[in-house]
């Protein structure tokens, strides 16, 4: 058995892809752009970042809460209905809370998602008729009481949401710093624009899949954005051991970043799997148990893919070409005329 | 030889005891025998917030006697500066909405937050007042919070005013600077009606709107100012609420919130632990000794460093520090599988995986700490959790990979220096293995080598056409090359002068 061994043959250049690696990225993030920027569409954001609507329903005594909980999913999504006959789309419980305790009373809080455009005021009452029709029981009515719907305003304010953004913002500039003098400055820009592709696409994935949305997602965007840094900066370190090497003094950029991005493959992806694998569990367990982590489960393993696929197949194209980029510019500050110079003297 | 075996069996046994010690405080509840002690353990003694283990929620209905003009804005002013107040008060995970014309708090039961939200209902008015004519009140107040008076040696409130009673106060200091006036605070509410706030001698002008607030009657009791200042901060708000309704609430991912965590948690380790096991055998069951103690200290790390809560935030950031974790196994794994095909013996394979990956593995910790840091330091309260765990993971993942790992792979090899079988490893056929002997003056040989070529490096010209021109003529002259294949290994001389 071959320690050394690859799953790639010797002869795959991971920089030869590179276009068509930045046209799937480019795809992507034009998808992105384009979900992202439609009102209707966007992000599919929860209670925490918008207004939403809530029903309280009321228990005279102790209830199976699942199977409750299990009739009122089914009534908002499938049961209501507008007036062409069709299921209000974006209706349905975004999240249930049991209050109480049994000397005060249980009860059922739910929310749920305002439709933009609809008459919400209809839609309110036809939701609550729904909900009634199927909780209350016509021969013990007084067990079970269904509230009229109420506005409820976002749960997270602006301002508990800037605090998180400009402190990633400050460590991404902190980290690029750090890149800067541990590398150079070619790196720490690679760093940058990988960590701007990485969330872009993170954010494209969450809008094609409507996952929901909440504050807890912002850890996954961190989450990603220390994924890209780690991802970037072992190949760098990688490129750089290689570089050092002088058995490779005769290869060029392009050569030893393939090198590198074989060699750094098993490492990430044996991390983004076992990322991914663990938020994989946590979705099939919310899946059994309510389905309240779902979306936070989704985004986590989009964050380890995302950041992984990019690290190896677009991290080293982008190096290279930013290396030669930075050849290019000093090679248009410099005078031509030098190299006959250079090679008299030497001849000389 | 056979009583260095000895010896490092010995320290493999012990170390694995410790390990599955620390295990078992770590996951495990059980009953101390011939006590009526209970233990348990750092992963059930977690201080968990709001979305694992619910908490209580209030009702705040607007005061009957309140003005309806603009109602909705200010109930919605309102409910921000409730949310400060939360936060200032470690209850970082609650949250606040405006329900209808009401205002609903939901909250963790940690830090007994009943208090808390019965005093948001129970307002106090704060006025400061010049010959008993009120100056300012605490509607122009935007915060109100416990500080230490480093002058007097006592607690106080100090008070932030908003933009216009900034500009109040300080018009308002302006004036009695001149005569060295006083401000009378007055201060009125439920249950402080004993509480008489020092009156503020004027001999300066104040610029930043900000005030402390003495009094004999907080001066040494921190609870009582706390009440004080939460009072003030309710009193503060656009609209006077009422306490409506309070009572318990379940968290809103329901009841299996915990199990569904410890579910994905457990899953992500055992992952780890089947590949170390199944790819490395002996080493990796080493490494997984190792990787268990980190599992266990960071519970332990977890449960007694003062994190706050443990949020929905703070899982994504364990994610985060088991990714730091298991990323430092593959990269040393990795190197050492490179350095053993090489044909170094297993020993010099180690020692040359560590040292090679020793700047990769820290400098990507050192980065993560440095945003951990920042998320700390700017990210407000709920991030500071994250950042916290994040850290404290690199910590626990960089001690327990690279020194507790190492140590017990040094022992196992001392046992069984030569069972390939054991560690799963193989060569290519014709590699030759290089004693121990030979490999480190070779690696002295490799340094010298690369002083050598650190000399030569340094003698070539810059960047730059200058350097592809120089290295294209000596390519030329030496190798017989011409056209692109010189200007592809000058290319190289150039990348080279690059680094």
């Amino acid at each position: 058995m071959n320690n050394n061994r690859s799953i790639f043959k010797k002869d795959w250049n991971i920089t030869g892809l590179a276009r068509i690696s930045y046209i799937v990225v480019a795809a992507l993030i034009v998808i992105g752009i384009v979900l992202l920027s439609v009102p209707k569409i966007r992000l599919n954001t929860g209670v925490d970042f918008s207004n939403s609507y809530a029903i309280d329903i009321t228990y005279g005594s102790d209830f199976d809460y699942s199977g409750e909980v299990a009739k009122i999913r089914s009534v908002l999504s499938n049961k209501v209905k507008d007036e062409e006959g069709k299921a209000y789309p974006s209706v349905g419980v975004i999240k249930h809370q049991q209050q109480g305790t049994p000397t005060t009373g249980y009860s059922i809080r739910v929310y749920y998602k305002a439709i933009g455009g609809k008459d919400m005021d209809t839609a309110n009452k036809d939701i609550v008729n729904a909900l009634k029709g199927d909780l209350i029981d016509d021969e013990a009515p007084y067990r079970v009481n269904v509230s009229d719907a109420v506005e409820v305003s976002r749960f997270k304010t602006v301002e508990s949401v800037l605090r998180p953004v400009s402190a990633m913002i400050v460590a991404l500039v902190a980290a690029m710093i750090y890149i800067m003098f541990r590398h150079k400055l070619a790196n720490s820009l690679v760093t940058f624009v990988m960590l701007a592709v990485d969330i872009m696409l993170l954010l494209t994935l969450t809008a094609i899949t409507r996952a929901t949305v909440n504050f807890p997602f912002l850890g996954v965007v961190a989450f990603a954005m220390c994924l890209s840094l780690i991802n970037s900066v072992i190949i760098f370190a990688r490129f750089k051991e290689h570089r050092k090497n002088p058995s490779n003094a005769n290869k060029s950029t392009a050569k030893l970043i393939n090198q590198t991005a074989k060699e750094t493959f098993m490492p990430l992806a044996l991390t983004a799997a076992v990322v991914a694998l663990g938020a994989v569990a946590l979705i099939i367990a919310s899946l059994i148990g309510g389905g309240a982590y779902v979306g936070l489960g989704l985004t986590i393993v989009f964050a380890a893919v995302v950041t992984f696929a990019t690290g190896v197949f677009v991290t080293p194209s982008v190096f290279v070409a930013f290396n030669d980029f930075g050849k290019a510019k000093l090679k248009a500050t410099k005078p031509k005329a030098k190299k006959p110079n250079t090679k008299s003297t030497e001849k000389n | 030889m056979r009583k260095s075996k000895k010896f490092a069996i010995t320290k493999l046994v012990l170390i694995s005891v410790a390990v599955c010690l620390v295990m078992l405080l770590a996951v495990a509840q059980f009953g101390v025998p011939f006590t009526n002690y209970n233990y348990k353990s750092f992963a059930g003694a977690i201080k968990r917030g709001f979305d694992f283990d619910g908490g209580i929620y209030a009702l705040y209905d607007v005061d009957s006697t309140e003005d309806t003009t603009n109602l909705e804005e200010r109930l919605l002013n309102s409910v921000v500066k409730l949310n400060d107040v939360l936060a200032d008060s470690n209850l970082s995970d609650s949250t606040v909405a405006k329900v209808g014309e009401s205002i609903r708090v939901e909250a963790s039961a940690l830090n007994s937050p009943t208090t808390l939200l019965q005093l948001i209902g129970s307002p106090a008015k704060l006025e400061f007042q010049v010959g008993g004519v009120t100056k300012l009140t605490n509607k122009n107040v935007d915060k109100a919070y416990v500080s230490y008076d480093q002058s007097s040696s006592q607690y106080g409130i100090m008070v932030e005013f908003d933009q216009e009673g900034k500009q109040l106060y300080k018009e308002l200091t302006t004036e009695l600077k001149k005569t060295s006036g006083t401000i009378t605070v007055a201060i009125s509410g439920n249950n402080i009606s004993s509480v008489t706030i020092n009156s503020i001698t004027v001999s300066s002008r104040v610029t930043d709107g900000k005030q402390m607030l003495l009094s004999t009657s907080f001066s040494t009791n921190l609870d009582t100012a706390a009440t004080v200042a939460i009072q003030i901060m309710s009193g503060a708000l656009d609209v006077n609420l009422t306490l409506n309704k309070m009572d318990e609430i379940e968290s809103p991912m329901g009841a299996h919130a915990k199990a569904i965590a410890i579910v994905a948690g457990v899953t992500a380790v055992v992952a780890v632990i089947a590949w170390l096991i199944i790819r490395f055998r002996a080493m990796g069951t080493m490494s997984v000794i190792s990787f268990v103690l980190f599992v266990s200290l960071y519970l332990l790390f977890l449960y007694s460093f003062p994190i706050g809560q443990l949020t929905l935030l703070g899982v994504v950031g364990i994610f985060g520090g088991i990714a730091m974790a298991v990323s430092v196994y593959f990269l040393l794994y990795r190197k050492f599988l490179e350095e053993y095909a090489l044909g170094k013996t297993v020993n010099a394979s180690l020692t040359g995986a560590y040292s090679k990956t020793l700047w990769q593995v820290l400098d990507s910790n050192i980065l993560v700490t440095l945003v951990g840091a920042f998320f700390i330091i700017l990210g407000g309260a709920a991030f500071k959790t994250l950042g916290i765990v994040l850290i404290m993971g690199i910590i626990l993942s960089l001690l327990t990979s690279l020194l507790v790992n190492r140590f017990l792979i040094r022992n196992l090899i001392a046992i069984t220096p030569e069972n390939m079988k054991a560690y799963n490893l193989s060569r290519d056929e014709g590699v030759e293995e290089i004693p121990d002997e030979q490999a480190l003056p070779a690696k002295q040989k490799k340094a010298g080598q690369a002083a050598v070529e650190a000399e030569v490096v340094e003698s070539e010209p810059a960047n730059g056409d200058e350097a592809i021109a120089e290295a294209e003529f000596v390519v030329e002259q030496e190798s017989g090359l011409t056209g692109e294949d010189a200007q592809d290994s000058a290319k190289t001389a150039e990348d080279n002068s690059d680094e």
